[in-house]
């Protein structure tokens, strides 16, 4: 595949590298001579120096064969640009990172089809769902985002949720409600309403919304879950973190460096306390309570930082520490230091151009919770011509449960006899290697 | 430097070298000719010993880096030249080890300069070993091992820019391993083409492959001691004319032609300020041989093969032109200096280089005039950053000092001042023959051993384009 990359940072030269070692022709494009000759020197890719907004640039650098065309320089602005550029002038799919999480109209970290790009995505977002996908996995047994991180899907076994369900399910309704589809019974997945009683063996499946993920778990557990946490860096990283947690029903104590930042932070966010401050100071955090902080995020712009303030909290007795880490090669040095999990905004979005590179309707396929069962991402893109009839009629393979789905942000359950619609992710539980069936069926329903 | 990892990719290559050698031993034996064979045989024994130590004590693992880059291309150029030369001195070609050594490195450098003293009369394997050299050496045996080899990473990229010519090497494909075979299946086609018009114009399929071999190498070896002269034949002299200069122009261009871009061979700079320059001293060339006795047709032809003989480094002739006046012989001496273009198989300086070089002076008078202007020098389309400006200035600095050293030495040991002059910028240049004791008509058998080693070390500075060599003699390479 013919690939071109807009920017030889830290984020660019770490997509090249990745992509260029799948066997793609990666071609890298930089308006500095510097970043291009450092390029030269370490990975075997063709690169073009200049401007990226400019047609002919792109020209030259053969954009209009591209495959795949991903922007990831520092500037939003130029990013959209040359992905609208290149979009119109004929690559196949184009990516865009912008960082503003203003730019975008809703929640989802992703937005497709703007200026005719594939997709823009928002790294920081991207960053903070991934960062409270680690903090809530603590809780779970599995936990992982789909449909733009809409929704996420859940595996907790029964023996988590300290709760005796051996009588029956009696209250199923307001279960499904609470987004639980199913459960895993001996490597088996099991819909609701096919299993009398839950035992302590069993795994309970449950998608929900993103932001609904607390309250359900809650309603599961009956037990409710608040937690002091402490985040490090008012960035946009910052910001976006801080926001989710405490939608999640979590105290969230901000700190920064910069006055004017806490400022137009504590004005953003009226739950939220807000401290100016340095996130590497020890008597600060321990001012702060720290050893009572169920987890400490350190997301600031710098390495150093959130490094050092990480480890500082570890040391104070935090139990769980996450980190950002900016500089590719760096994330086992932190987790060896004791940091409890790192994200990376350059690995982030390589798994996103991996995701919108796939095949026709699978988005993606993960192994969940045994070896025998797949979870699979079905998307349906706007003009794809589909059959109407409810998805439960259209003769799914064996053994293939639709667990629920998100269409322009209005949650389905796989209960409620969704049908296909134009712009709609669909999850989907099944045995080993089901999707390439699952396929097949897809397509057959494509109408002519 | 990395030795060991020098060590494991240098085995690789050697290997192929002997797999090289395969073609005249097996010209040997299918000729039943026992010296030659037993020449070719011990040769390519002794290279598969050697590449078998070195894979002992090689490290595949670890990746080439810039400066194991340099190990393996300065040592793979100095056994390609020793190695390569011990079939000649095994089958008696050549008188002694230096004659040898000389006779292979400049072979492989696409010189052409030789030490036989009597080619007509040596066997078919020398020949076809001589002229075989010339074409791995004219694209370039790292390149080809680029080309071939798949597993080398950004690696190969540091192996095939120590290796090609010109100011800026540049890729044609995403991958530095595609661009390489890009390039060596052009240079092979051409070459096909050039080997069937030379037996369709009546050469013997021998001659055919190795004159074809020796002229899109820019090489200048001869299965003949009149050259191509000694074929009388007005079309192939026109047809090596025609070789010589797409051997001396950037092999990028024909790939942008392939790909249906024809106007950049025509609308290439460097390609334009080629053609003025063979046009330039050609013209000169003619007018002195209508004055003597040559006829209009006789005249152009002749005139034209001596300059792209000249201009594309290649040396082979079909006139002596040492004979000339004084100015057309200075003229062609100073055209030894400027080469083909980059990206070619030609040696010296590049057109390019002197082309900017030129184009830097204009601008300096400019700013004497104007000193508050600005200034940049554009290459065709592309402008030429001070970087790259530094690195012609002091690329053609070196090339003096060692041309100049050289000299002294080579005039030290008994060549007279034109004889040393030349033959040094012949051999820096990889032309071939130069003026006076080592001229179209002589050989380069009658110097000393220290001046023929020391025309070696020229040889490979030239073709390596200097840097790569001396990087070598840098304690900064060495520390590990």
């Amino acid at each position: 595949m013919k690939i071109h990359i807009i920017g030889a940072g830290d984020v660019g030269r770490y997509l090249a590298r990745q992509l260029s070692d799948l066997k793609n022709d990666v071609i890298l494009v930089d308006i500095s001579g510097r970043a291009i000759a450092q390029v030269e020197e370490k990975l075997d890719v063709m690169t073009a120096k200049g401007d990226a907004t400019c047609r002919s640039l792109l020209k030259s650098a053969g954009v209009q064969d591209s495959d795949i065309f991903v922007a990831v320089t520092g500037t939003d602005g130029v990013n959209i640009l040359a992905s609208a550029l290149a979009a119109e002038m004929g690559a196949k799919k184009t990516i865009a990172r912008v960082d503003s999480p203003n730019f975008f109209m809703d929640q989802t970290g992703i937005e497709r089809g703007l200026l005719k790009t594939t997709a823009l995505a928002c790294a920081p977002r991207l960053v903070s769902f991934e960062l409270v996908r680690n903090f809530r996995s603590q809780y779970v047994n599995q936990i992982s985002n789909y449909a733009e991180n809409a929704l996420t899907l859940t595996a907790v076994s029964v023996a988590k949720l300290h709760r005796d369900f051996t009588e029956g399910l009696s209250d199923t309704d307001r279960l499904f409600e609470k987004g639980v589809c199913g459960v895993i019974r001996d490597a088996d997945y099991f819909n609701l309403s096919e299993v009398g009683g839950l035992y302590e063996s069993d795994v309970v499946i449950m998608l929900t919304p993103h932001s609904q993920f607390a309250s359900s778990l809650e309603s599961l557990s009956q037990n409710k879950v608040s937690e002091k946490v402490i985040v490090v860096g008012g960035g946009d990283v910052g910001g976006e973190l801080a926001n989710l947690m405490q939608l999640d029903g979590h105290q969230v104590t901000l700190i920064d460096i910069n006055r004017k930042q806490c400022e137009v932070l504590s004005e953003r966010f009226q739950d939220i306390t807000v401290v100016h401050g340095d996130g590497t100071n020890l008597v600060a955090l321990e001012e702060e309570g720290v050893e009572q902080m169920k987890a400490f995020f350190s997301v600031t712009k710098a390495d150093e930082v959130n490094l050092m303030s990480s480890l500082l909290a570890r040391d104070l007795g935090v139990e769980s520490t996450f980190s950002l880490v900016h500089r590719p090669g760096y994330a086992n040095v932190y987790e060896k230091l004791g940091v409890t999990a790192t994200v990376s905004a350059h690995r982030l979005l390589y798994n996103t151009v991996d995701w919108l590179n796939s095949s026709d309707w699978v988005m993606q396929v993960s192994g969940f919770i045994t070896s025998r069962l797949e979870v699979a991402e079905v998307y349906i893109r706007p003009g794809a011509t589909i059959s109407d009839e409810p998805i439960a009629s259209i003769g799914l393979p064996n053994g293939v449960h639709l667990l629920g789905g998100v269409v322009h942000g209005e949650y389905l359950h796989g209960n409620q006899n969704p049908r296909f619609k134009e712009g709609g992710y669909y999850i989907f539980i099944g045995p080993n290697g089901f999707e390439k069936d699952l396929d097949k069926t897809l397509s057959k329903v494509k109408k002519n | 430097m990395n030795l060991r990892v020098v060590g494991y990719h240098s085995h690789l290559m050697l290997f192929f070298m002997a797999g090289l050698l395969a073609a005249p031993f097996s010209l040997a034996m299918y000729e039943g000719l026992l010296d030659s064979s037993i020449a070719y045989g011990i040769t390519i024994v002794l290279v598969i010993v050697l590449s078998a130590v070195l894979r002992y004590f090689g490290d595949q693992l670890t990746s080439v880096k810039r400066q194991d880059a340099f190990g393996i291309v300065a040592f793979i150029w100095v056994v390609l030249g020793v190695v390569g030369g011990l079939p000649f001195y095994i089958e008696g070609v050549v008188s002694s080890i230096p004659s040898a050594i000389f006779e292979s490195v400049s072979g492989f450098t696409t010189t052409g300069a030789t030490v036989i003293t009597d080619i007509d009369s040596i066997s078919r394997p020398a020949n076809l070993w001589r002229h075989l050299s010339h074409w791995v050496g004219g694209m370039g045996i790292i390149v080809l091992f680029v080309a071939i080899f798949p597993h080398l990473g950004v690696g190969a990229k540091h192996l095939f820019k120590s290796e090609t010519t010109g100011p800026i090497s540049e890729g044609l494909k995403p991958r530095i391993r595609h661009t390489a075979l890009r390039l060596w299946w052009i240079y092979a086609g051409l070459t096909l083409l050039c080997m069937s018009l030379y037996s369709l114009f009546g050469m013997n399929w021998f001659d055919a492959i190795c004159h074809a071999f020796s002229t899109l190498s820019t090489g200048g070896f001869s299965t003949k001691a009149a050259s191509i002269g000694g074929f009388n034949s007005s079309a192939i002299e026109w047809v090596t004319i025609c070789f010589m200069f797409i051997g001396g122009l950037n092999f990028g261009l024909y790939y942008a032609f392939l790909h249906g871009n024809a106007k950049a061979l025509y609308t290439n700079y460097e390609a334009r300020l080629f053609l003025g320059i063979n046009i330039a001293v050609a013209v000169c060339i003619m007018l002195f041989l209508w004055t003597d006795q040559y006829s209009f047709i006789d005249g152009i032809r002749t005139a034209l093969f001596q300059t792209v003989a000249v201009t594309t480094t290649t040396g082979l002739m079909t006139d002596n032109f040492d004979r000339y006046p004084d100015t057309i012989r200075i003229l062609l001496f100073l055209c030894m200096f400027v080469g083909g273009c980059a990206g070619s198989t030609a040696g010296g300086l590049k057109v390019s280089r002197i082309g900017i070089v030129l184009k830097s002076i204009i601008n300096e008078i400019k700013k004497v005039i104007r000193p508050q202007a600005v200034y940049s020098i554009r290459l065709g389309s592309k402008s030429i950053g001070d970087e790259v400006l530094k690195n012609i200035f002091s690329f053609i600095a070196i090339y003096f000092l060692i041309f100049a050293g050289s000299s002294v030495i080579l005039s030290w040991q008994g060549l007279d001042f034109l004889s040393a002059v030349s033959s040094v910028v012949a051999c820096l240049s990889s032309v071939g023959p130069g003026l006076g004791s080592v001229g179209p008509l002589m050989n380069y058998e009658s110097i000393s051993t220290i001046g023929k080693l020391v025309l070696c070390f020229c040889m490979i500075a030239g073709r390596l384009e200097i840097f790569v060599v001396l990087a070598i003699f840098s304690p900064l390479t060495w520390r590990k």
